[in-house]
């Protein structure tokens, strides 16, 4: 849930980046943190890592500047992928305004961004939140590989598999480079913020 | 446009001004001949970001073990060539003085390439199998023996991979990675030629020194069981469970420590999210170390039965359930490890112990629902007794836990949320409950009721002619019924007339109504206002003397200039009332309670409380800031007429709520 301070005219929204194993989750925040001026973006907290898998969460805090006399903060989260870290997953869910699905091309892991996105809905459900409710955007990472022989999903399975039901605007990205990162962030904040803005701020302002 | 619209527009062109600098444009399509991501030329643009790079020197990582750099003796790449692909790589002589060109076009070192993404993203035996079959196509094409460097490398590639299949349970981490570091390593030596040099045996000695360190070592206590078995039974009854989304009831918090309400953090600074060191209760380690050493056994027990049913037709189910529960199981044996010290007497982790371990539970329902249907399948399907007796011992094993869990968290759990914002931890819980008895009160219960039994063993012995009435029985009883009566004129639990005219007396706030409140100081009392009464609060301070005889304050002391229009420095209801009527409108200044007892602040800030038509000035020490409450813990209503709404417990500490309808 969004923290409004009314006195600080402050609001801060949550957005987690969601999505099975090695999708490609951290390395968004990465780039985003790499790329940002330090200004505008807080520091990049790695809680509990082993190598390069995410046992816990990432914490990238960015700021939006001033709207409507509002300061608004942005804080993107990633959640461990792997399916063993489910209970981490929920709680880092918790009070989430905004969500990016984050699904992995590679044929072998078809079955898993299925699966990731009905655990997604699970565990907000346990939060008395519905999937369709919240502002959501795909993201299609590591298209980078779709000119490999490497066995991939096409943009069009990719949608019918996740977002046959969902209808959200989808982002073809790979993470590496940066490629489509700022576009899904971009969408994915206004979205959020319109959406809490919607929700607490417009009769306050 | 309407006042949503400019918002809207306010919002979209925020995000677009400060994310659009950092846009990249789509990569052109890489040359058909595939490299392995590790290998993959740097850009040129040196803007964009290095992903070779281990993590940026800002980023605050908190790892057990530091993050492994990539080995800085394999040279860049910088020239591909097309390759010859009727001839053997082999045939190529180079030197490291020159660019080393990888075997492109080798399609087995591609293939095993992709075996080990695949192994790396999810460690199954098929992918294992995969990846072995290929290690050895790739050995035999090669012509690497025992008695080579590389030889010995994809041999001791081959123990791993077996390890991983063995014992899954036990694999490091980081054995995917170093197996494709010793690819690479494979990569670089069949590039090199029949007769590595110097530097290539030392980039192939160091892989195999940094395999060795990652075979997965045998389960301490090893379950082996000899599986003969034909498939009998209807395997269509057996389906995952679902997990439920748990009902409970938080507990009284036991001898936990008392959080810290020093919750002073900005964007800049660490969260702080990991805790420090809890000590844990003895109870709860003795019962931690006995949960480690069942989830072991379980997985033990459990990892057979995953063999078993591994790439059998019509065993997909099964298989799914049995792998299902021994990842959960697993990962939490990984975790246990890592948020507790050796001895399980300081907890690591993010929370409380009781919020962690009631995690554990969260994952021990559904896992010993998933069993206990496989178990009746077993059951009644003749051939698998063997089967049906091991999953019963890890069920039950797992249910003995679940429920010594249960025993040391106080009971079934109602509902279980941290609060994971990153920008402060979660006041403890706030659990909507009447006010407990005190610790007296129960004693006083107890040893009251031990008198009752005390006098009805008396009467009764009389009643039955064992005892007769005598001096001594008068005085026995005379006693005890002395004591009940002195019992019961302190004790509100046996004075119904008082408890209800106490109740009478609470303030309508019987419940915590709020998610979150404005925590500060108020006369060097912690308190929370309710956010939604907060119309104003001052950002400078005032002279707390300037206050000192004033009972009223009148709203236009706020005005900065004489022309200010009041109803732009409120929210909520006071910015609806009009000009005119603000400029009149004189407010109370609310009076800390006596037994707020922190020394005098010679600067306060203003804090206007305004609702249902009424409003109140507080005079506080600090700033407010938004702290969110979970809800579990304890609320306590406050009285009728007071500006207390209620008392939030936290282990002890208690903050007052402050709310003025």
């Amino acid at each position: 849930m969004a923290l409004i301070d009314l006195s600080k005219k402050e609001v801060h929204c949550k957005v987690v980046y969601y999505g099975p194993g090695r999708c490609g989750k951290t390395t968004n925040l990465l780039y985003i943190h790499k790329a940002m001026d330090a200004k505008d973006r807080g520091k990049l907290l790695t809680i509990d890592t082993k190598g390069d898998r995410t046992l816990f969460f990432d914490l990238l805090p960015l700021n939006l500047g001033k709207i409507s006399g509002f300061d608004i903060r942005i804080q993107l989260y990633t959640v461990p992928g792997q399916v063993m870290y489910e209970a981490t997953r929920k709680l880092v869910l918790k009070g989430v305004d905004g969500l990016v699905y984050v699904a992995d091309p590679l044929m072998v892991r078809r079955e898993r961004n299925i699966e990731g996105l009905e655990d997604l809905r699970r565990n907000l459900e346990k939060h008395n939140v519905k999937l369709e409710n919240m502002p959501l955007v795909l993201q299609y990472n590591k298209r980078d590989l779709c000119d490999t022989p490497i066995p991939t999903l096409s943009i069009e399975q990719l949608e019918q598999d996740l977002n046959s039901q969902l209808k959200t605007v989808y982002f073809e990205a790979t993470a590496t480079t940066g490629f489509g990162v700022f576009e899904t962030l971009t969408e994915i904040t206004k979205r959020t913020v319109r959406h809490v803005a919607e929700k607490h701020l417009l009769t306050k302002i | 446009m309407t006042e949503k619209d400019d918002l809207f527009k306010g919002i979209d062109s925020a995000a677009d001004n400060l994310f659009s600098q950092y846009m990249v444009k789509k990569p052109e399509p890489l040359a058909p001949t595939p490299a392995a991501p590790e290998a993959a030329a740097p850009e040129a643009a040196s803007s964009l970001p290095d992903f070779a790079s281990p993590l940026p020197s800002e980023a605050v990582a908190l790892p057990e073990e530091a993050p492994e750099a990539p080995p800085a003796i394999i040279p860049p790449i910088t020239t591909v060539q097309e390759l010859d692909l009727q001839e053997p790589a082999l045939d190529l002589e180079l030197s490291l003085a020159e660019p080393i060109i990888l075997g492109q076009g080798d399609d087995l070192l591609d293939q095993m390439d992709e075996a080990l993404l695949s192994i790396d993203w999810e460690v199954s035996p098929k992918n294992l199998a995969k990846g072995r079959e290929i290690l050895s196509q790739l050995a035999d094409k090669h012509g690497f023996t025992p008695t080579t460097p590389a030889g010995l490398l994809t041999e001791q590639m081959d123990k791993v991979l077996a390890s991983m299949l063995q014992y899954p349970e036990n694999v490091p981490v980081s054995a995917p990675s170093q197996i494709k570091k010793a690819l690479e390593a494979i990569r670089i030596a069949i590039a090199q030629g029949a007769t590595p040099n110097a530097e290539i045996r030392k980039i192939l000695s160091q892989a195999l020194a940094d395999l060795h360190t990652v075979v997965a070592p045998p389960p301490a206590d090893g379950v082996t069981l000899d599986f003969n078995l034909r498939m009998e039974g209807d395997l269509s009854a057996v389906e995952p469970a679902v997990p439920q989304m748990p009902t409970r009831t938080s507990p009284m918090p036991s001898s936990e420590p008392i959080p810290d309400f020093n919750l002073d953090l900005s964007l800049e600074s660490d969260t702080g999210a990991a805790s420090s060191g809890q000590p844990v209760a003895t109870d709860t380690a003795q019962v931690l170390r006995s949960y480690r050493t069942s989830l072991a056994t379980a997985i033990n027990g459990i990892t057979p039965l995953v063999t078993l049913f591994t790439n059998r037709a019509g065993m997909e189910k099964l298989y799914n359930v049995n792998e299902q529960v021994r990842e959960k199981l697993s990962s939490q044996e990984t975790i246990l490890g890592q948020t507790f010290s050796a001895n399980y007497t300081i907890y690591n982790g993010i929370g409380t112990v009781n919020g962690w371990l009631e995690s554990q539970l969260d994952i021990l329902n559904p896992c010993i629902k998933r069993l206990a249907k496989v178990e009746a399948l077993f059951a009644k399907t003749k051939g698998y007794e063997k089967v049906h007796e091991l999953t019963r011992k890890v069920r039950k094993s797992l249910a003995e836990q679940q429920g010594e869990i249960t025993r040391v968290v106080g009971g079934t759990p109602t509902s279980h949320q941290f609060d994971l914002t990153g920008e402060y931890p979660a006041l403890q819980p706030v659990l909507d409950r009447a006010p407990e008895v005190s610790l007296a009160a129960v004693s006083a219960v107890t040893d009251t009721q031990r008198l009752l039994d005390n006098c009805i063993g008396i009467a009764q012995r009389i009643e039955s002619g064992e005892e007769k009435i005598g001096s001594e029985v008068g005085r026995k009883l005379r006693e005890s019924l002395e004591k009940i009566k002195a019992a019961l004129a302190g004790s509100a639990v046996f004075s119904p007339g008082a408890t209800a005219a106490a109740m009478a007396s609470v303030s309508r706030h019987t419940k915590c109504s709020w998610d979150w409140l404005l925590k500060t100081s108020w006369a060097g009392q912690l308190v929370g206002l309710a956010p939604e009464q907060v119309a104003y609060e001052s950002h400078s301070t005032f002279s707390a003397k300037a206050f000192k005889d004033m009972t009223h304050f009148p709203l236009k002391k706020l005005k900065s200039l004489p022309w200010t229009n009041l109803q732009n420095l409120f929210s909520g209801e006071l910015a609806e009332i009009d000009k005119v009527t603000l400029n009149n409108m004189e407010l109370e200044i609310a009076r800390p309670p006596e037994t707020f007892r922190g020394s005098p602040q010679k600067k306060v800030h203003v804090v206007i409380m305004f609702t249902g038509g009424k409003g109140k000035v507080f005079l506080i020490d600090s700033q407010t800031e938004a702290i969110s409450i979970a809800d579990e813990g304890v609320w306590n209503p406050g009285t009728m007429g007071s500006d207390i709404a209620g008392t939030i417990t936290v282990y002890g500490s208690i903050m007052p709520v402050i709310a003025i309808d």
